[in-house]
């Protein structure tokens, strides 16, 4: 089965690496040299690329409310859905046999990893996780009308 | 306060789910054609069901002052059988005519198979014969981000302009690119299982409100045919404008809708 790449989600900007310099000769080569370092790399962006630099910078300070606000209205209700994930994996530590964990517990517990990580984009990313990134199309949908929730992740389909 | 819930399947709800929406503030709705959540065994129940669509809803929506408008199609999970499909297809032409009809919905696909894609790129072909609008469902979950992509590169050999197409079900891994290749998308709201009122909100502040709305797609499963009051308080206590908040419930359905002659609001 041809697999495709889950798209890479940007990460935070780095810092400038080179050190700050005093000459302003050596300051304007500096700005003309990263305003076509610029131009080059924008010419190379790919269309999704555009789209994440986009996001990146549209994302930041979007929601009118403060972070004390957002925690004020949010934190209990999502205290108690984070409650129900853990109580959903004691459930399955709990069931009747020790059989072999499903694929979508597998993804699951990939997309747990990612609301831990720190990163941005953690909601896109965890759909991207749980996507079929195969690109063959079967003929014909006979014996699988619904959808599961989650791939084989070694296989990048659904089953 | 006033809003439009563009995409709502009312044959599976109660009459009270019509008394409640009213009460909420819902002044018209859109119906697409989908799934009954069996398979119908001949053409002729689809013709039965488009004079459901066409004669009755709009009579039972009017007892609460909301004006229904609807879209014909065969729908994507019923969509696997290509000559069962194009029967179907065959008799959408005369419904076409019926005052109420703004275009075909909703099609796309369901699990991303070649037999779905034939008949998507055939109904594309039967909206644009007929210069009608286009309501696209997207596939769920793990066959979201596959199918969109191959719907939109189908919807792009096609000639019809993306301003008059509108792509549904949309996530935070899709709605950039949809609104970026310039068609319309739609955020579909569900209790429990997919996009939430509050995702929702975090959309529309992450991706702006410019050709986007949202919907309570109310059928048979779980679903709530109060989510878009429901998305509209939640921008509303987030501290979000009146005018956003009515940009994206009511101006922006209205803006796309309108695009067909036959979608005229009462009181406008």
């Amino acid at each position: 089965m041809a697999r495709q790449q889950i798209p890479k989600v940007p990460q935070p900007p780095t810092p400038n690496p080179q050190p700050p310099t005093n000459n302003p000769q050596q300051t304007t080569n500096n700005k003309q040299q990263t305003t076509n370092n610029k131009q080059q790399t924008t010419a190379r962006l790919s269309a999704d690329q555009v789209r994440k630099k986009r996001f990146m910078k549209t994302a930041s300070s979007t929601c009118p409310l403060t972070r004390q606000q957002v925690i004020q209205q949010y934190f209990l209700e999502h205290r108690a859905r984070l409650l129900d994930v853990a109580a959903f994996l004691d459930r399955l530590d709990r069931s009747s046999d020790s059989g072999e964990p499903d694929f979508r517990e597998l993804a699951l517990r990939q997309a747990v990893a990612v609301l831990a990580d720190n990163q941005p984009q953690r909601t896109a990313r965890i759909l991207h996780l749980l996507s079929d990134h195969t690109t063959d199309l079967p003929q014909s949908a006979h014996g699988m009308k619904g959808a599961l929730g989650a791939v084989r992740l070694s296989e990048g389909s659904t089953p | 306060m006033k809003y439009i819930d563009p995409h709502i399947h009312m044959v599976s709800r109660t009459t009270d789910d019509y008394q409640r929406m009213a009460q909420s503030g819902c002044i018209a709705i859109t119906e697409p054609a989908f799934w009954a959540g069996f398979d119908r065994s001949s053409a002729k129940g689809f013709s039965d069901y488009f004079r459901q669509l066409t004669e009755y809803e709009p009579r039972r929506a009017a007892l609460f002052g909301i004006q229904h408008f609807t879209w014909l199609c065969i729908n994507p999970k019923e969509a696997d059988d290509p000559a069962f499909a194009r029967d179907v297809i065959a008799i959408i032409p005369e419904f076409l005519k019926c005052d109420t009809v703004l275009g075909i919905g909703e099609i796309g696909l369901n699990k991303n198979t070649r037999n779905e894609l034939i008949i998507l790129e055939e109904q594309i072909a039967l909206a644009e014969t007929h210069n009608q609008l286009i309501l696209v469902h997207t596939p769920h979950l793990e066959d979201k981000l596959k199918g969109t992509r191959l719907i939109m590169d189908a919807l792009r050999a096609s000639h019809v302009p993306p301003e008059r197409i509108l792509i549904d079900h949309v996530e935070e891994h899709t709605v950039a690119e949809v609104l970026d290749r310039g068609f319309w998308a739609g955020m579909t709201l569900y209790p429990d299982t997919k996009m939430t009122p509050q995702r929702a909100a975090d959309v529309i502040e992450m991706y702006g409100s410019e050709r986007i709305w949202m919907n309570s797609a109310g059928d048979w499963g779980c679903s709530d045919p109060l989510a878009v009051p429901k998305a509209r308080l939640e921008l509303s206590r987030r501290g979000h404008t009146s005018e956003l908040v009515d940009r994206v419930t009511l101006d922006n359905p209205r803006s796309f809708l309108s695009q067909s002659p036959k979608f005229k609001l009462k009181d406008s």
